[in-house]
């Protein structure tokens, strides 16, 4: 803990800014644990292999939205306690194995002021050792202006 | 491609059609801190009320995609009985399989520890594509969340494909 930045403003940020980005090495321990907390536990295939190969899968398929999660945090590392998260459109492309090593990434694409807010949006994508993009979108976050009274407000 | 299967048209049947939804459960900390640890998310704001207190937030809030999967099975083919489901897919031969395609989503409020989410779901498109190894049906869900005090939080659309 303690690595995410208390305020991060608008200014500060340029197009094509690269986030740092996350590794995560995908475990079946974590599978469960994801679908324990979803309270997704009819989904045996996501986190029991013996269900996943009986569907013809060779292991436990991950979920896509464990994934997302992995680039929502990104995207969240990286903007700080004062951003605002706002929006995310995910393409789940390829599937996700326990010992898949993931690479999350994150690149600023597009930045824009609108009623005292500063957007930025962001391309992400995880990448698998072989180099497979299996999931990516877009998100949209919000960073207070410098400029702006009310800048820091977020989360109403 | 078999023209207009007729799985495609019972599901166009349904759209629209709204189903509503409480969770049984109000969300804690411990909820939000046991789903923070399992994608691997150690940021004070899901962990550290002290923290999360000082910051904009003003307290502990779920990640972002906490929605993805809250009643997911709520939503699918949202208010039909495991009967109806039945006779959409009677004629085929085996049960279809479910794909997840994407996800699409706004967050307008955080969900924080005390809420009771209530989600209105409807099927809001279906529509077919011809896949490499066979018919593919696309259906898109959208559920809006909303807390105990009616203030909405959230929408999500799932997108779902049918391998026939």
């Amino acid at each position: 803990m303690g690595r995410v930045a208390l305020h991060r403003y608008f200014e500060d940020v340029e197009v094509g800014y690269e986030l740092p980005s996350l590794a995560k090495e995908v475990t079946l321990e974590q599978q469960a644990m994801y679908a324990a907390a979803t309270w997704d536990i009819k989904g045996t295939l996501h986190y029991d292999s013996g269900s996943a190969q009986k569907l013809g899968l060779p292991a436990a398929l991950a979920e896509g939205p464990m994934v997302a999660a992995f680039l929502a945090q990104v995207v969240t590392d990286w903007m700080g306690a004062s951003g605002t998260f706002r929006k995310m459109n995910v393409s789940y492309r390829g599937m996700v194995f326990p010992g898949d090593r993931l690479v999350c990434k994150g690149k600023v694409a597009r930045i824009y002021r609108d009623t005292g807010q500063g957007f930025i949006q962001c391309q992400v994508s995880a990448e698998n050792q072989r180099g497979d993009k299996v999931v990516y979108g877009t998100a949209l976050v919000t960073l207070p202006c410098r400029d702006e009274p009310d800048g820091r407000r977020t989360g109403s | 491609m078999v023209e207009g299967s007729p799985v495609l048209s019972r599901l166009q049947e349904l759209i629209a059609q709204e189903s509503e939804y409480t969770d049984e459960f109000e969300v804690e900390k411990g909820m939000i801190k046991r789903f923070a640890l399992a994608i691997g998310d150690t940021n004070p704001l899901y962990h550290d009320e002290e923290f999360a207190k000082v910051t904009a937030y003003g307290g502990m809030v779920a990640p972002p995609t906490f929605f993805f999967e809250w009643n997911h099975h709520r939503h699918w083919l949202p208010g039909l009985s495991s009967k109806q489901r039945q006779s959409i897919f009677a004629d085929l031969q085996r049960e279809p399989r479910l794909l997840r395609a994407g996800n699409e989503f706004e967050i307008i409020r955080p969900v924080r520890p005390g809420d009771i989410i209530k989600s209105k779901s409807r099927l809001t498109n279906v529509y077919e594509k011809e896949g490499k190894s066979g018919q593919l049906i696309f259906v898109v869900c959208q559920a809006d969340y909303f807390n105990q005090r009616g203030e909405a939080l959230a929408t999500n659309k799932d997108v779902l494909v049918i391998l026939l």
